[in-house]
């Protein structure tokens, strides 16, 4: 499998390009991507730190990707390498081996008629029914196999078609996929958008049905019991109508009825529906936007046992969150997954410019699940006020108020009290003369619940275009004795620095930092998973040539 | 224009109407009501007063692969757990999982331990995401997502259970092995009051000593010894109920319920490339008395016999 993979690796980098530079030289581009760490054992760091392999045994890690495109006379040749030595980036828990070529694909467009064969990213509309992308910061890859078929009707209509399996690590999921979608729009005084998309699944009947779905359903009481379909069917409607100063967006999708777990992990034969509407109006220093979602069972995935997997697999469909996806360290720090099993969730997001240097911003958010709980899951109230002291000085004060269900959205035991944060925020950036620039961000999180409160401040100092340097540190000041690890001392302070360097020269940037980071949610693009605290080193090496 | 439209009309109706006729797995599922087989339940106050009481037994369901390079860790931890609790820790080895880790290998593998009863259970119990991985007592703890769990909690999970009350007693005695046919009785005296008003008996055979493939973390082993690999349910995989009779709601001090089974030896089936038969000489007969909540499978008390 691996000579199989190196074999295809050649044939795409040198032997097509040799063929083709005969005749014409073409173009070569690409980028690499190269991330190092290497792990410090701490006790402090709690049960889960220490469990993580790479702290007892390989005590260091790599990453690295290069993506190469070759262009000739409208054919497009593109291949990924990808390496992972000891990685827990695709599983925390685990030290991953594996490097080759995942991703390769040749594509051509013939007139209005464009045809990719090998492996492809897109998506349908908003990706509610079907997304395949790549998201590294948390180990996601849902590149497609197969091919794909997209035709232009004089600029106005699009169509798609394609028939793939969902790669996974160096291989593919064994469910094959199938997907039509067709998008068009006018631009005028009155402005639409729509598009329609259909998909279908069909499970491995071996493997799947036979092997694991079926004798679950045999395990259920009598009543419960039904016969698992092998394929699901998904239809989804979207648009848009942007009139002055007003737009609406309205995303709807259904599917049919297939065998999906419950939050209990029990099978059950469920129809998904899951509809948002976004209404914005804006105007000259103001705009408002509300946003509305209900979601029941739509999840739309490989096979109905990756939705109980503690690491991102299996997803076909991106289920975009609501809630506002926060960048501050500590205001990001208690992020909602979204739950597949269905939510009713609703936020409004209001800005209002008095004038250029001063600006406010107010957010609120719920969300409510009741297919998991009839408690509330999640809500945030976000505001901030930026002032701007001339174009040198910015500053930006803001606070935030959340309530976030942790028993649910972290699987944590049923007594676990529910977390409500209080957290003020400041940042200020000062533009000095000579290209150098002063960050500084402070934020203190107040909870009686979790792991009790914590502070993080942030000094970074940059000398454009080249060099960066950052320090920040985030404190547990106020530890709670219930969620004490039993490593710390009561009252001892423990402390999670991180000293950062970068360094960039053109289009390749290097960077060097000690880390120490406590076990978290982290979300990127409104998905998210549990990471594990880390201490220790990191280098990473981005370049585009 | 009108022909795309009526082409991606007429895709969407085909894939509409093929919605409607998608029932192939229709008969893998049983629709039949459960009835309950031959048992025999009494009261003996007699044999409850002179019984002598036994400890805990804690089961440990060991999900594993012979081509999971983790799963020897796993297996050696287990086997600590049975030195050091000899009388009370009873382990299941049950292939099912990922295919890449629980296939037989084609270049090595002698053997193919994985069985439908096996790939029940593991369903049964949530799933198996990655290997190794496993139950205790087939809990769900409070700390735990799912009944499965990482190797890590093997250890006090079962040093949470060993001292846990039983209040049943199992005697297994068999009455015949030989090459082709195997047969034992299973008998449950309740030497205290359980307030429940069901519970379940679930029996497994498993094999011991098996020489066979198995990768690990630094090299293959050609020659590792198997042990406690799981075979057959002779129970259904998920229990039999242990019914009590009409009007009686708990079971109660000085019940006992006797069960014979009599199960063929597999053999292994002629042409085919790996082994499936069992060694008679080292069979374990596995006798499990447990609860069914929606979350968990608890087992209250388990005992181990081997036939020879």
């Amino acid at each position: 499998m691996k000579v199989l993979g190196l074999l295809k690796f050649v044939i795409v980098l040198f032997i097509v390009p040799i063929c083709l530079k005969a005749q014409d030289n073409g173009t070569l581009r690409g980028d690499l991507m190269v991330n190092s760490s290497f792990y410090i054992n701490d006790p402090k760091l709690g049960q889960y730190g220490t469990t993580t392999p790479q702290y007892k045994i390989q005590k260091s890690s790599a990453e690295a990707w290069m993506f190469l495109n070759y262009n000739n006379k409208g054919y497009d040749f593109n291949i990924r390498y990808d390496l992972f030595h000891n990685s827990p980036l695709l599983n925390p828990q685990e030290a991953f081996n594996g490097q080759g070529v995942p991703f390769f694909n040749v594509n051509k467009t013939f007139d209005n008629i464009t045809i990719t064969v090998g492996s492809f990213y897109d998506q349908f509309g908003s990706g509610v029914l079907f997304r395949a992308y790549e998201n590294r910061v948390i180990g996601v890859d849902f590149a497609m196999q197969g091919v794909k078929l997209e035709y232009n009707l004089k600029d106005k209509i699009r169509f798609k078609a394609f028939t793939g399996k969902q790669k996974y690590r160096f291989g593919q999921q064994p469910q094959v996929i199938q997907g039509f979608n067709m998008e068009g729009g006018h631009f005028g005084k009155i402005s639409y958008t729509y598009g329609v998309s259909a998909l279908k699944r069909t499970l491995d009947f071996v493997n799947d049905i036979q092997a694991n779905i079926a004798p679950a359903i045999n395990a259920l009481k009598l009543e419960d019991r039904f016969v698992p379909r092998a394929n699901v069917y998904g239809g989804q409607v979207y648009g848009s109508l942007t009139w002055k100063d007003f737009s609406l967006n309205i995303d709807v999708a259904a599917k049919t009825p297939e065998a999906v777990l419950n939050f209990k992990q029990k099978f059950v034969n469920k129809p998904g529906i899951y509809t948002t509407a976004t209404l914005n109006y804006s105007t000259k220093g103001f705009g408002i936007s509300l946003v509305g979602k209900y979601s029941d069972f739509f999840s739309m995935r490989t096979n109905p046992f990756t939705i109980t997997s503690p690491v991102l697999v299996g997803t076909i469909g991106y289920l975009a969150p609501i809630n506002r996806q926060n960048t501050y360290r500590l205001p990001a720090r208690y992020s909602p997954s979204v739950q597949e099993w269905g939510e009713i969730a609703y936020t409004a997001d209001i800005n209002y410019s008095i004038d250029r240097n001063n600006v406010f911003n107010l957010n609120f958010t719920n969300i409510n699940a009741p297919n998991v709980t009839d408690e509330k899951m999640f809500e945030e109230i976000y505001f901030t006020y930026q002032h701007n002291f001339g174009k040198a000085v910015k500053t930006i004060w803001g606070f935030q108020h959340v309530f976030y269900n942790q028993k649910y959205y972290q699987g944590k035991p049923q007594s676990t009290p529910n977390v409500k944060t209080k957290t003020p925020f400041f940042e200020i950036l000062y533009k000095m003369k000579n290209k150098k620039s002063i960050h500084l961000e402070l934020q203190y999180l107040r909870t009686k619940q979790d792991l009790g409160d914590f502070a993080w401040a942030s000094f970074e100092y940059t000398i454009a275009p080249h060099y960066s340097f950052t320090f920040s540190d985030m404190v547990n000041t106020k530890p709670r004795e219930e969620t004490r690890n039993p490593n710390v001392a009561p009252g001892q302070l423990v402390h999670y620095p991180t000293l950062f360097f970068a360094y960039s020269y053109h289009q390749t940037r290097l960077t060097a930092g000690y880390i120490k980071q406590v076990e978290g949610i982290v979300c990127s693009g409104g998905v998210c998973r549990l990471q594990p605290a880390f201490s220790g080193f990191q280098f990473s090496l981005t370049t585009n040539f | 224009m009108r022909r795309i439209h009526l082409f991606s009309f007429m895709a969407l109706s085909a894939l509409a109407t093929t919605a409607c006729y998608d029932d192939a797995a229709k008969d893998l599922i049983n629709f039949t009501p459960f009835v309950p087989v031959e048992d025999t339940t009494y009261i003996d106050l007699d044999t409850n007063s002179k019984a002598a009481p036994q400890d805990k037994g804690v089961l440990i369901t060991e999900f594993t692969g012979s081509s999971c390079t983790n799963c020897p860790s796993a297996a050696a931890i287990v086997k600590d757990l049975k030195t050091q609790y000899p009388t009370q820790v009873v382990g299941i080895g049950v292939h099912a999982g990922a295919a890449t880790f629980v296939n037989p290998n084609k270049e090595h593998s002698h053997y193919d331990f994985r069985t439908q009863d096996g790939n029940s259970i593991a369903s049964m119990l949530g799933g198996v995401l990655s290997l190794p991985a496993g139950a205790v007592d087939m809990v769900k703890y409070e700390d735990q997502s799912s009944v499965i769990m990482t190797k890590n909690f093997f250890q006090p999970k079962t040093q949470s259970r060993v001292s846990v009350t039983n209040p049943l007693v199992i005697d297994v005695p068999v009455m015949r092995i030989d090459a082709d046919t195997l047969i034992f009785l299973v008998r449950v005296l309740y030497k205290e009051d359980v307030a429940d008003d069901k519970n379940y008996l679930s029996v497994y055979i498993t094999e011991n000593g098996i020489i066979d493939f198995q990768e690990s973390l630094t090299e293959i082993i050609l020659d590792y010894e198997h042990e406690h690999v799981f075979r057959k349910a002779v129970t259904s995989y998920s229990g039999d109920l242990m019914e009590l009779p009409a009007g009686v709601t708990s079971y109660d001090a000085g019940r006992v319920f006797q069960r014979r089974f009599v199960v063929p030896i597999k053999h292994d089936t002629p042409g085919e490339q790996f082994k499936t038969g069992w060694n008679y000489q080292n069979l374990n007969v596995v006798a499990v008395v447990h609860r069914k909540t929606d979350v968990d499978f608890e087992v209250i008390h388990v005992v181990e016999k081997h036939t020879n």
